[in-house]
Formats: C-alpha cells, sequence, structure tokens
C-alpha cells in the first residue's frame, strides 16, 4: 500500500491548482453576487481539458479515471465550488453515457461535452419525490409508431438550462400505469427537443453561478434511439451509471474544506488580537488543528472510494461514507473558518461564508447524509427499509 | 526557421523568499520552483510565432540541475518540439552565470543554427539581465532586448522595445536576439493532454563539459540579506494626535 500519487497526478493537480487560483478564484465572489452561469470560464476549463479526464481516448478524452477526475474537481473546487459542480455534473452524465450508452449515441452527443464547450445533465428529482426515487411520476408512453411521449416535470436540475446546455437525461417511468412495479427508463433528450422546456432559474443561497431550473415535459416526443442502456433499466443507471458524481461531490466539498482551511490559518497568522495572533491562542489553534484533521480523513476517504471505483471494486459503503463524510466535513470547516474570521466572517465579501453557502446542498443532494447512512447501515448488513 | 528559448528554473515568483540563516544565499529545501516568468514569454512568443506560420521549429534549453527537466516539460506541453538539458551543476543552490549560459547557449547554437533566439529578458532569481547581451557579443549576433512587440518580416525582426520614457522600434537583421518584456504577451496554460504528451517529445540530457565549457563560478557572494522588516505602524484615535505624533517625529 502507497499513499504517494504519480508524478503525472502531482502534475495535473498542480496545474489545474495553479490555473484555478489563477483565473477562477479572484472572479468566485463576483460569479456568486451574479449567479449567472460563466460560460468562457467553464469553456477555458475544456480548452484546459479539464472536462475530458475520465473519457476514453477514442471519444477524445484523456483516458483517466475517476480518481484524477476527483484530483480535478478537488483543486476546481478549492477556488469555486459552483463551477466545480457544474463540470462534475457534466462530467458524470457524460460519462453515464459513455459508459452505457450507443455507439451512435456517443458520437452525436459526447464529442462536444468531452471538449467542455458544452454542457449536459442528468434529471431525477421532481417536486415532489427527491429522495424517493420510486415517488417519481414523470411518464414515457409508448406510442404506437415507435416513438415514446414524456409528460412530467424535474426539479432542481443542475446544467440544463444554460446557454451551452446540449441535452438533458430525463429519468421517466416506462412501464404501463397498470404494471404492478414501477419500471423507469433514461432518456437523453435534446435541448430543442419539441414538448421540452425550462423554467427561469432558481435564487438559491449557495451554487448561485451554477444553473438549477424546473424542467417541464410536455408530449415530449423522442424516438427509440433517445434511450440509454436497456429499456426499463433506468434506475439501474441512475445508481451505477451515475455513480461517480457522488464521489465527485464529495471532491467539491473536500476542495471547498481545504479552501476554508487555507483561509483561516492565513487570517489567524495575521488577525491580531490580545497582544499577540488569533494563531497564538490555544483555541484557535486547537479549532485549526481540528479542521486540518478533518480535511485530511475526508480526503482519505474520498480518495480512497475513487480509487476503489478505478479499481472495478463495487464498494457502495466506502463510496456512501466518503460521501456522507466529506460533505459533512465541508460545511463543518467552513463553519469553523467563519467562526475564525470573526465578525468578518458573517460577511459576504468573507469567503468563508461563501463556503458555507455552497456546501450547504452537498449534505442533501445526489443522496443526502440521511440516505447514505441508511445505504452504510445496508452495506453492514441491516436490515434497512426504503419502501 | 527555428527558434531556441532558452528556459531558467528559478524559485517561484508566489513563493515568499527565505535566506538561509548562514546568509549564504536563499533557501531552496522544498521551495516550489517553475519556469522563469519571462522566459514563459519567450515560450509563448515562440509558440505564436510558430502558429503564424513564421517558424518551423521551437526548441527549448535549460541549463542547471537535473531538475530543469521539469522546467522543459513545462515548455514541450506549452507548445515546444523538442528540448535539450544541460546538466551543469548537481547542487540546486549552485547558480550558473550568465556568461557561462551564453557559452554553453553559443555552442549549443553552433549545432542548431537557430534563426531566432527568445530569451527572457532577465531570470527572477538573481536579476542578472545579461544572458542576451553576452550571447549577442559571443555570436556576433544582433540583439534587441526587452520586446514588447516583436513582428518578423523577410530576414529582418522589427522589434518594439520598451525604454525609459516609452516605446522604441527597432529593426534587425537575423539571426538575432531578443529578449521578452513583460507585456510582450500572456502565455497560456498548458492543456492536461498537451501535458501528457510532452512526455513523449524528445529531451535530449547534455552535459556542460560535453561542450567543453567552464561553468565554474566567477563571481564571490559575500552576503544574502533579508530586506528590512518594516516597523509595525501606531493607530491614532484623532487628528490631534496624528498631528501631535508627526511633530514628535520632526517631520512637521
Ligand atoms: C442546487 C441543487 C441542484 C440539484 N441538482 C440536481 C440534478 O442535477 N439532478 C437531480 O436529479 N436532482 C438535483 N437536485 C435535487 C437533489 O438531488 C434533491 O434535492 C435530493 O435528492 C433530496 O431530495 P428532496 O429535495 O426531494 O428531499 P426529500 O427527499 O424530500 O428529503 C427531505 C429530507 O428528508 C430526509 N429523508 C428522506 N427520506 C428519508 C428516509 N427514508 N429516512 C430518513 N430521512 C429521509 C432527507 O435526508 C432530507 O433531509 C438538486 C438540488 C439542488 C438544491
Ligand atoms: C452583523 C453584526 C452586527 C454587529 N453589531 C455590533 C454592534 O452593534 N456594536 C458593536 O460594538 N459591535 C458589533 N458587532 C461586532 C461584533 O461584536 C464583533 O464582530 C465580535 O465582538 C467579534 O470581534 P471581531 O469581529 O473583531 O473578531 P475577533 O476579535 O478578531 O475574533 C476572531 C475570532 O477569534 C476568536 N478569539 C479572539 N480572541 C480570542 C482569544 N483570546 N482566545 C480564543 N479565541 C479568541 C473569536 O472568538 C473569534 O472566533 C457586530 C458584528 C456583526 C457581524
Amino acid at each position: 500500500m502507497h499513499f504517494e500519487l504519480s508524478e503525472e497526478q502531482k502534475q495535473l493537480q498542480s496545474t489545474i491548482h495553479d490555473f484555478a487560483q489563477a483565473e477562477i478564484a479572484p472572479v468566485a465572489e463576483d460569479l456568486d453576487r451574479k449567479g449567472a452561469f460563466p460560460v468562457e470560464l467553464f469553456q477555458k476549463l475544456g480548452e484546459m481539458g479539464v472536462q475530458s479526464i475520465p473519457f476514453p481516448e477514442d471519444l477524445g478524452g484523456m483516458g483517466l479515471g475517476v480518481f484524477e477526475a476527483v484530483l480535478a474537481i478537488e483543486a476546481l473546487a478549492r477556488a469555486d465550488q459552483s463551477i466545480a459542480v457544474s463540470a462534475m455534473v457534466s462530467m458524470a452524465s457524460g460519462l453515464t453515457v459513455a459508459r452505457f450508452g450507443t455507439e451512435e449515441q456517443k458520437r452525436r452527443w459526447l464529442p462536444e461535452i468531452v471538449s467542455g464547450q458544452k454542457i449536459c445533465s442528468i434529471a431525477g428529482t421532481e417536486p415532489d419525490a427527491g429522495s424517493d426515487t420510486g415517488g417519481f411520476r414523470t411518464r414515457a408512453t409508448q406510442l404506437g409508431n415507435g416513438q415514446w411521449s414524456l409528460s412530467g416535470e424535474k426539479a432542481y436540475i443542475t446544467n440544463a438550462g444554460t446557454p451551452i446546455s446540449l441535452f438533458t437525461l430525463i429519468l421517466a417511468i416506462s412501464s404501463p400505469p397498470e404494471a404492478e412495479r414501477k419500471k423507469f427508463t433514461l432518456f437523453l433528450t435534446p435541448n430543442d427537443a419539441p414538448g421540452y422546456t425550462r423554467g427561469k432559474g432558481y435564487d438559491k443561497m449557495g451554487w448561485r453561478s451554477s444553473d438549477t431550473r424546473q424542467l417541464y415535459l410536455d408530449d415530449c416526443q423522442l424516438g427509440e434511439e433517445a434511450i440509454v442502456g436497456e429499456l426499463h433499466g433506468g434506475r439501474h443507471l441512475l445508481h451505477k451509471g451515475y455513480q461517480a458524481a457522488r464521489i465527485w461531490l464529495a471532491a467539491c466539498s473536500l476542495g471547498l474544506a481545504q479552501a476554508s482551511l487555507d483561509h483561516a490559518l492565513a487570517y489567524a497568522k495575521e488577525r491580531r488580537a490580545f497582544g499577540g495572533t488569533l494563531g497564538q491562542k490555544q483555541m484557535i489553534q486547537q479549532m485549526i488543528a481540528e479542521m486540518a484533521l478533518k480535511v485530511e480523513t475526508a480526503r482519505l476517504v474520498t480518495y480512497r472510494a475513487a480509487w476503489q471505483i478505478d479499481q472495478g471494486i463495487d464498494d457502495i459503503g466506502a463510496l456512501s461514507m466518503a460521501k456522507l463524510h466529506a460533505t459533512e466535513v465541508g460545511s463543518e470547516v467552513a463553519n469553523m473558518a467563519l467562526q475564525v474570521h470573526g465578525g468578518w466572517g458573517f460577511m459576504n465579501d468573507c469567503p468563508p461564508s461563501r463556503y458555507l453557502r455552497d456546501n450547504r446542498i452537498c449534505t442533501i443532494g445526489d443522496g443526502s447524509s440521511q440516505i447514505q447512512t441508511l445505504l452504510i447501515a445496508r452495506a453492514l448488513g441491516l436490515d434497512v427499509d426504503f419502501t | 526557421m527555428k527558434v531556441l528559448v532558452p528556459v531558467k528554473r528559478v524559485i517561484d515568483y508566489n513563493v515568499k523568499v527565505r535566506v538561509k540563516a548562514d546568509g549564504s544565499g536563499v533557501d531552496l529545501a522544498n521551495v516550489k520552483m517553475s519556469m522563469n516568468p519571462f522566459d514563459e514569454i519567450a515560450v509563448e512568443e515562440a509558440i505564436r510565432l510558430k502558429e503564424a506560420g513564421k517558424v518551423e521549429e521551437v526548441v527549448a534549453v535549460s541549463i542547471g540541475v537535473k531538475q530543469a527537466q521539469e522546467t522543459l516539460r513545462t515548455a514541450l506541453a506549452m507548445g515546444a518540439d523538442r528540448a535539450i538539458l544541460i546538466v551543469a551543476a548537481d547542487d540546486v543552490h549552485q547558480d550558473i552565470e550568465p556568461l557561462a549560459v551564453a557559452k554553453l547557449l553559443a555552442k549549443v547554437i553552433e549545432e542548431e543554427e537557430p534563426g531566432l533566439v527568445l530569451c527572457g529578458k532577465q531570470a527572477i532569481d538573481n536579476d542578472m539581465n545579461a544572458t542576451g547581451q553576452m550571447l549577442s557579443a559571443l555570436l556576433g549576433w544582433s540583439q534587441a532586448m526587452y520586446a514588447n512587440k516583436v513582428e518578423i518580416e523577410g530576414d529582418h525582426a522589427v522589434v518594439t522595445r520598451e525604454v525609459d520614457g516609452g516605446l522604441q522600434t527597432v529593426k534587425v537583421k537575423m539571426p538575432t536576439i531578443i529578449s521578452t518584456d513583460l507585456r510582450l504577451n500572456e502565455p497560456r496554460y498548458a492543456s492536461l493532454p498537451n501535458i501528457m504528451k510532452a512526455k513523449k517529445k524528445p529531451l535530449d540530457e547534455k552535459t556542460a563539459a560535453d561542450y567543453g565549457v567552464d561553468v565554474a563560478p566567477r563571481l564571490e557572494v559575500v552576503k544574502t540579506a533579508e530586506p528590512p522588516t518594516r516597523k509595525a505602524g501606531e493607530m491614532v484615535g484623532s487628528v490631534d494626535e496624528l498631528v501631535s505624533k508627526l511633530k514628535e517625529a520632526g517631520v512637521v
């Protein structure tokens, strides 16, 4: 067992880190305030090759793993979690097509996703059901001519309404209404498909420059070629195919936690109180040491779970632990960093206050902390009931 | 035409430099090293000339310790075609002086016969600002230092230079040596795929001895010292207090 990154991985990490600190960190506050998706910045990441990391080389990707993408996303989130999440959702949605899609789907839809010039998304959540994926109601009805007609609503969907959004993978019930068990299928829905519209962006407390919208499907007609993976195999794809997103969300929180620590440490060395610096006070030293410990444990569980995915080891428990721990640590460490900043921490121009707002969704989205806890318990052999 | 770009490995410009306790130099242990920023500008300019079809090949050269290989890989990742590393020291603390560097470059130029040398105006570690000029003297080539704009017109280069009080445009005959100033261009970030591809580009490794150049230092560093630390200021509560403090200090 060894814990050292390869030269290649270190170089990838430091390249993105340098780019993110020079080009993203200085504009993060402004992006947050404006709340608009930064098209140019996203495409610049594409030119750097960030989005191409986990895709196979024959699709124009770098052919690297989920782990290398973790390093990239962590480095991005250390500058701005909003852009990191936009990138990772597009990568994870695209990867679902790369792994389960047809050759035709890959050729037609992936090149611009891999090159980072376009963005894509995945839609499970609905206004009336999120964690309870069995409660989704959007329905795909098979028409006589081999076409499918989708109707329903999706809620809180990332990346679907930017000027460069290309398609959304929409999860819909594909079994007939009278079927005993609901079955779902994932439909690749181009942004310009008739009957598919997007609402205006939500007013959010965080992830403000990441695009989040409600989606409406009103007799949106799609052909067989829109089906990704197996017919009726949609839930499996959402859980297994889209799995990378879970670890990448952990990486988003990890980068943000590291940034919180960076700021707290720098401020503690500089700010003077009671005849010395804050960093000379034992209670502050304890807080900073604790923050560093939390960041490091989050990094270890996240890296290990990502490495396991790349080794082909299917370990839902490890994945859930990484997601649960890293996202919770993100909020804890951002909150502690804010505390170290005193009154300034409460101000919107103090980075940790933004970090706290941004990270808040990470313990909810993509399987909340409660759901992850239940999954860990189930992986340990306990009888967990999700019905 | 071939362009030769010398690149130096220096302390990263973001690093807060510490002087060694014995005053013999700057502490380089565990310090982040990068390509000299002016050399990055030179690499960028060379690649732009290649992209514009004015240049066929960009060759990067570094002289120093073995680790300068990383600096050359960066140049290759940005777009240089191949690289030459001349190992001239084992100890990272040994600086190779401009004259030795210029002599080694002159030898490389003899072999490579480039039409243009694009170098940084100075290295940010010891600010010598001498290598390009010395090289010009050794080769008897024309020179255009502190370039702010470079245009190749047939067998001449038209270079706008940053000089005291403004800009000066000169026309020099090729082959020539041009040194880059800060505002010449904004270097690109190497893309991740290009970083990976850079590993497969040719990197020749030589030693100073291969070229028969003596790199022993001629200058003696007497002492290296930190700049004096600024004294902490004093907060005053009112204009009256400020005025009385200034009077006390004898400045008003
Ligand atoms: C900014 C943002 C971006 C998003 N992007 C996307 C996206 O791109 N695609 C997408 O499909 N979705 C997206 N979502 C939706 C997100 O995944 C859901 O909000 C999340 O899954 C939780 O679902 P819910 O909101 O319906 O909450 P609910 O499922 O109603 O849960 C409410 C609370 O109850 C808890 N809970 C639920 N069930 C249980 C249980 N069995 N036991 C114990 N506790 C339980 C939850 O942990 C939570 O605390 C996004 C949401 C936001 C806010
Ligand atoms: C919205 C808002 C309204 C406010 N309203 C008022 C007001 O009406 N009137 C007013 O006078 N002030 C007001 N304040 C200021 C507030 O009381 C201060 O922010 C607070 O006292 C902390 O001081 P500080 O910001 O200078 O932080 P600092 O004193 O710099 O403290 C920074 C951090 O270090 C910790 N710390 C400091 N010293 C030590 C030590 N010796 N040992 C261990 N830890 C230490 C603190 O607990 C804190 O976590 C307001 C602040 C805000 C944000």
